[in-house]
């Protein structure tokens, strides 16, 4: 559809990718999603090569600056033609046949939503087991109809809305290059908590220390021993560390640190 | 002046530290002479540090002991004062450094160290692997040498060299700015720490490690008193409890350059 004359009614689907200086990663992700009927790109604040990469795949480009994930998100949503809205972020991948999936489902299905499952990968293993969705998620709805889904207005890991029917989750699966090794999982962990103090601290909600503690614990638990993080050698123990301690480092982030 | 009449040498090892060199270098003027040694600087450091000394070694050190040990090597005084970037000497302590050089008896002193997160002075709960209550950085020159590791490399002194009573004066040692500042030093140590694990050939087991996160988080938080700091002595307690299983595991799972 590049540089073509686009009727909505035509553009059956559209994949969205927002990114903020993402160009190292972007010609991967954007080249994996020639099978869309338009991309949809949004650009927040990119001050790298971002938008020269964007402009090699599609026209569609909103250029802008949102301080919240889930306004950010939205805007995305609201620029895409189709009646269908696949979102993708810069850091995965759509392989082939979850393409082909994606393609004929929506041809035929009543339902208005589907979750998509993500495999995490850190440096070049898959890591199945023992994620929870404050360091990466495992499944996310990220297959809708326009007007389905709506973001809420948090900086990290913002709420959803959904107004339709869920439909079953796909098959196959979205490439998520969650991390290069075990530094970018604590650098994430540093930056979702810094982003999660600030959410905490305009709610004016920064909840209670003995509480943040005690979730140590009981998510560590949950993501090692129930989610089987144990069986991912070495890196499940690091994933359910950084979901233990997200929840008392954005805590304390809040509590000590007010963003200046 | 002649080498003869350089008392005291103030010395410095930075690795892109432009944002504190000044206001660090500023302190040791006091000093005969300023040595600062720049390993692999591609920042403004040599620039700032210019202003300060001519007396400037430049190279590239993997290692942080051997880095120290050249830089101590540089200096032409008698005795040799050794300050990090991110610590402040007062007038206060300059005073006593001069009066203790002109008359101990001894080779070496420590200086006791404030150490401090933000603008915020935490005195409790440190772990020697972030603040120190302590260190010896008066030594008269040849008495100390740095062992090999990349990070906390450990001491020897000269045979015969005598411990002289610790300076009355505190350092101030400016840690961290914020949490942020905590996590990715607990990052860059534990990457450090890994690559020496890595070479000693022998890397632990997680099973002790994981014990180690126990017994350190113990020691900061209840025997050194860090839950009199609040939040922070929490963290500190936290971060030198996981500081040897991240080690271990980068070790184990990674490899040199991952």
């Amino acid at each position: 559809m590049k540089g073509g004359h686009r009727s909505s009614d035509r553009v059956r689907l559209s994949a969205l990718v927002v990114a903020r200086n993402e160009e190292a990663r972007l010609a991967d992700c954007l080249s994996g999603l020639a099978f869309a009927d338009e991309i949809v790109i949004v650009l927040d604040r990119c001050t790298d090569g971002s938008k020269t990469i964007a402009g090699q795949f599609t026209d569609c480009i909103v250029e802008g600056a949102w301080e919240r994930e889930g306004d950010r998100r939205n805007a995305g949503i609201a620029a895409c033609h189709g009646r269908w809205i696949l979102e993708i972020d810069a850091d995965e991948r759509v392989p082939g046949p979850l393409a082909d999936e994606i393609c004929n489902l929506i041809e035929q299905t009543d339902f208005d939503i589907f979750d998509v499952r993500v495999d995490n990968y850190v440096g070049g293993q898959l890591v199945r087991h023992g994620w929870m969705a404050a360091i990466g998620t495992i499944a996310a709805p990220r297959l809708f109809r326009k007007g389905v889904k709506r973001w809420g207005p948090e900086r990290v890991h913002p709420h959803l809305h959904v107004e339709g029917r869920q439909g079953p989750r796909l098959g196959n699966a979205i490439v998520h290059l969650a991390a290069n090794n075990i530094s970018d999982l604590l650098l994430r962990l540093d930056r979702n908590t810094t982003w999660r103090a600030r959410d905490l601290a305009e709610r004016g909600e920064v909840g209670s220390f003995p509480d943040m503690v005690r979730k140590i614990f009981s998510r560590f638990w949950k993501c090692y021993v129930l989610r089987g993080g144990y069986r991912e050698d070495g890196l499940g123990f690091v994933i359910a560390l950084c979901a233990a301690l997200y929840p008392v480092i954005a805590h304390l982030k809040a509590r000590l640190e007010p963003a200046e | 002046m002649a080498t003869s009449d350089i008392q005291l040498s103030a010395v410095i090892s930075a690795k892109n530290e432009e944002r504190q060199l000044a206001d660090c270098l500023k302190g040791l003027t006091f000093a005969d002479e300023i040595v600062v040694l720049l390993d692999q600087c591609t920042d403004g450091s040599k620039a700032i540090a210019r202003k300060f000394t001519d007396r400037i070694v430049e190279g590239a050190w993997p290692i942080e002991g051997e880095r120290r040990n050249t830089a101590i090597s540089a200096c032409r005084g008698a005795w040799v004062l050794e300050v990090d970037a991110d610590e402040r000497i007062s007038d206060g302590l300059a005073e006593e450094i001069r009066r203790i050089v002109d008359t101990t008896a001894y080779d070496w002193h420590e200086i006791p160290v404030d150490n401090y997160i933000g603008g915020r002075l935490v005195r409790w709960g440190w772990g020697a692997s972030y603040g120190k209550a302590a260190y010896p950085g008066l030594f008269r020159k040849g008495v100390k040498t740095w062992g090999h590791f990349r990070v906390h490399p450990a001491l020897t002194w000269a045979p015969g060299a005598r411990k002289g009573p610790m300076l009355k004066n505190r350092v101030k040692h400016l840690v961290d700015r914020n949490i942020s500042d905590m996590i990715r030093r607990l990052d860059s140590y534990s990457t450090a720490r890994a690559k020496d694990l890595r070479e000693s050939g022998n890397i632990g087991s997680m099973a002790a490690n994981v014990r180690r996160i126990f017994s350190r988080f113990f020691k900061c938080y209840v025997l050194r008193k860090g839950y009199r700091e609040g939040g922070y002595g929490f963290l500190i307690a936290l971060f030198a409890g996981l500081y040897p299983v991240l080690s271990y595991l980068k070790a184990k799972l990674e490899r040199d350059g991952d």
